[in-house]
């Protein structure tokens, strides 16, 4: 197992989090780590699209740079941090995980995870 | 022993003794050569041949027995010589043509210079017109006939006479005569059947010509119809062309009449749904009043903003340029997919930016909230205040017009 997938893995012992993922600009899956059975390639597909319209608007509205995105469904939440690469770190929690806790780990975590080229 | 005098030898005798008083006399020269070719001494008959053309050169009957002593021995070109004088004075000279003819057999039997080879052949292709022949087969056969009855005469009289040499002598040359006479009779027949054989091939060559004229004309008046009808045919597909075009010119037009008019009638029914739209929105913007004023005081919130699915603004709370935000909205419902994602029906977004926060709640499945913050917000006292009003603007947003599919993807 890869290291980075051994990260992916640590966020998934916060309570509620179902899983992680690295996701480049084009929507292609870098690396992920899912607790439970999930189309990544839908998520990937969706924080991408989410990240480029994001990058318009803040160009629009002069908003600057899309720091972090968060998107709330029926039963589970996806939150996406933007790193250097313009890759995305996104993790996927139930609608009760403590998002601010994911949110403090996950900005724990972001310098190690860009040292992996994410 | 003594030789017998024969007539001929009588006559040589006379024609010698009229020469010897008067060398240059014409018919005892012409006799004296007579007798002598009889009488087989040719060189005799030469000379006095010569003398006589030297003395009269137009006298053809000499220039002819000349010719023929010539080419009776084989002096070919003084033979050609006299030949082609006496044919260039009278081209149809009959008794000259046979001479002619016997020359040209003996230049292609021998071996002659080519020249005369040449000079015969000017000759080769002489043929006397119809006219001629004529008149030379009536005198010829008139000479036949009198020459006939000459003979005739002569033979009787030889038969009475018997023995006189004078007689005789006359039955000779007029037999002589006619041998000549049935000879050049016998080459304008070979003219005749030449001259027929000609006629017959210019009449052919002639037909040939007119059939070639006429077949021309025929060719030419065939190519002069395939060029009208191609013309014709021309015209007809230019005229069937431009027909054509000109009708779907009319389509064309009438198409574009009719869509126009079709535009003009969506746009119409566009523009009363939009202004039922405008009127039901000016109304429940009142209703919504009361709940984005309690937004606006949530700290950070700089403007709220209800839109419809495909980006009319129902109430916003500035006067500010709204149409970045409506463009977000729709692009963002587009960008965060349906149901069929797997992920169920997304319920709010939030987007931090290093200079602002955007949150946007969907409050049905036409109509959505967007909340513009401050950079720093706390987007979870926001996203509670939103969750807190979010049953009374779904039931505001209730009595909002339905927004058609179609709408949506203008």
């Amino acid at each position: 197992m890869s290291e980075l997938k051994k990260i992916l893995e640590n966020f998934c012992k916060l309570e509620g989090v179902r899983g992680a993922l690295v996701v480049g600009s084009d929507g292609a899956v870098q690396e992920s780590f899912m607790e439970r059975e999930t189309n990544v390639d839908t998520v990937a597909r969706l924080v991408a699209a989410g990240a480029r319209l994001g990058e318009t608007t803040a160009g629009a509205l002069a908003l600057d740079t899309l720091n972090q995105s968060y998107v709330q469904y029926a039963d589970v939440s996806v939150t996406s941090e933007v790193l250097g690469s313009r890759s995305s770190l996104v993790i996927l929690a139930d609608s009760g995980a403590n998002l601010g806790r994911i949110r403090l780990e996950i900005r724990k975590n972001r310098k190690i995870i860009e040292g992996f080229g994410a | 022993m003594s030789e017998r005098v024969t007539p001929l030898d009588e006559r040589i005798e006379e024609a010698q003794k009229i020469l010897s008083e008067n060398p240059d006399d014409v018919s005892a020269l012409m006799a004296y050569g007579e007798a002598n070719l009889l009488r087989g001494r040719a060189l005799e008959a030469m000379k006095s041949y010569q003398r006589l053309v030297a003395i009269q050169p137009d006298t053809v009957d000499a220039s002819l027995a000349l010719g023929k002593i010539y080419l009776d021995n084989g002096l070919l070109t003084e033979a050609f010589g006299i030949v082609s004088r006496v044919l260039d004075a009278a081209p149809a000279n009959i008794e000259g043509q046979i001479l002619l003819r016997r020359l040209q057999k003996s230049v292609k039997n021998g071996n002659v210079a080519a020249d005369l080879e040449q000079s015969l052949a000017r000759y080769k292709d002489y043929l006397p017109s119809g006219d001629e022949l004529r008149a030379q087969r009536e005198k010829l056969e008139a000479e036949r006939a009198a020459l006939d009855g000459e003979i005739a005469d002569q033979q009787r009289a030889v038969e009475e006479s018997r023995s006189e040499p004078a007689v005789e002598f006359t039955l000779q040359m007029s037999r002589a005569r006619r041998a000549r006479v049935e000879e050049a009779i016998a080459e304008v027949e070979q003219w005749e059947r030449h001259y027929h054989a000609l006629e017959e091939e210019r009449d052919r060559a002639l037909r040939e010509e007119e059939q070639r004229q006429q077949e021309a004309r025929e060719a030419e008046e065939a190519e002069r119809l395939r060029v009208e009808d191609e013309e014709r045919a021309r015209q007809q597909a230019e005229a069937e062309e431009a027909e054509r075009q000109r009708q779907e010119e009319e389509a064309r037009l009438q198409a574009e009449r009719e869509a126009e008019e079709a535009a003009a009638a969506a746009a119409a029914a566009v523009n009363n749904v939009l202004r039922e739209r405008e009127e039901a929105y000016e109304r429940i913007g009142h209703q919504l009043a009361p709940l984005t004023s309690t937004l606006m005081k949530t700290k950070g919130v700089i403007a709220v903003l209800v839109l419809s699915r495909d980006g009319h603004v129902v109430h916003k709370t500035d006067d500010g340029d709204s149409s970045k935000y409506a463009a977000f909205v729709t692009d963002a419902i587009q960008a965060l997919g349906s149901e069929g994602d797997g992920l169920g029906v997304w319920q709010f977004w939030v987007l931090e930016f290093s200079k602002g926060i955007l949150v946007l709640q969907r409050v049905s499945a036409d109509y959505y909230l967007l909340v513009v913050g401050q950079a720093g917000s706390n987007f979870g006292v926001l996203t509670w205040t939103i969750e807190k009003n979010k049953a009374q603007l779904e039931s505001v947003l209730a009595d909002a017009p339905p927004i058609p599919e179609e709408d949506s993807a203008s």
